[in-house]
């Protein structure tokens, strides 16, 4: 049936409809006219089981390809209808795509603002507090504290089997 | 009974099935998302200590980055649920 992608709708309806409707003629003339007229032409009588069977042939023919025709029209429908819904997808997932985009990068400016803000905090207020400014001179951190920290920074070293 | 098995098999032609032939392309992830998470910063010990105020700034960078790390999570299950529930209808 794949064969009928080749050729136009227009040209194969044609054909399935003119196979199907000699095919249903050509019976019913075999059937119940032909018949009456072979009897009375001694040389064409014994042809008669044969068109017979011919007709039969063709009936069986234009039925079958009447019911291809229906179902590839039908599988037409189906892929134009599943390819039109496809395109629909497709915009809204851009549209998903635009959304998410335009979150994510407010958020991470949100989040990015308000880091350098804290740090500029520390800078400029915190490490001028005579209690702080008592403590950074009194209270060095040692650097096992920071070696411990600079670990904790790397743990998913350890899960790419990186060595640190 | 040849010809009946032949033409049997003729008509079972018939009911074969096919793919249907649409062309689906996946669908594209926001860029921001594509990036990587950035690694967390480590601090340089200094000779005679480290002040607690460097120490500080070093935690709330890392803190920032894995907000910024998050939201690329959050981004990404967002995005999925989103196209998933597209995609879920089509062809129904």
């Amino acid at each position: 049936m794949w064969l009928l992608h080749l050729l136009p709708d227009s040209l194969l309806e044609f054909i399935v409809n003119t196979v199907l409707i000699l095919g249903i003629v050509l019976t019913l003339l075999s059937f119940f006219v032909l018949n009456r007229i072979l009897r009375f032409i001694p040389g064409l009588a014994s042809y008669h089981t044969l068109i017979q069977i011919v007709s039969v042939v063709i009936l069986a023919a234009g039925l079958y390809f009447k019911g291809g025709y229906v179902t590839e029209m039908m599988w037409r429908e189906e892929v134009k209808r599943v390819q039109e819904e496809l395109n629909q997808a497709k915009n809204k997932a851009a549209e998903v795509v635009v959304k998410v985009e335009e979150k994510v990068v407010f958020k991470d400016r949100v989040v990015r603002e308000r880091g350098e803000t804290i740090i500029q905090y520390v800078d400029r207020e915190i490490v001028k507090k005579e209690e702080v400014v008592k403590y950074i001179e009194n209270c060095p951190v040692p650097a096992e504290i920071i070696d411990i920290h600079n670990q904790a920074a790397q743990i998913n070293a350890a899960a790419r089997g990186e060595k640190k | 009974m040849k010809i009946a098995y032949l033409v049997i098999l003729l008509l079972l032609t018939g009911c074969m099935t096919k793919p249907v032939p649409v062309r689906m392309e996946f669908p594209n992830a926001p860029q921001s998302l594509l990036k990587k998470c950035e690694e967390l910063k480590t601090l340089e010990p200094k000779a005679g200590g480290t002040p607690i105020t460097e120490l500080l700034k070093t935690v709330v960078t890392n803190y920032t980055m894995y907000y910024e790390c998050s939201n690329k999570v959050d981004g990404w299950n967002e995005w999925y649920s989103n196209i998933k529930k597209i995609y879920d209808e089509v062809g129904k």
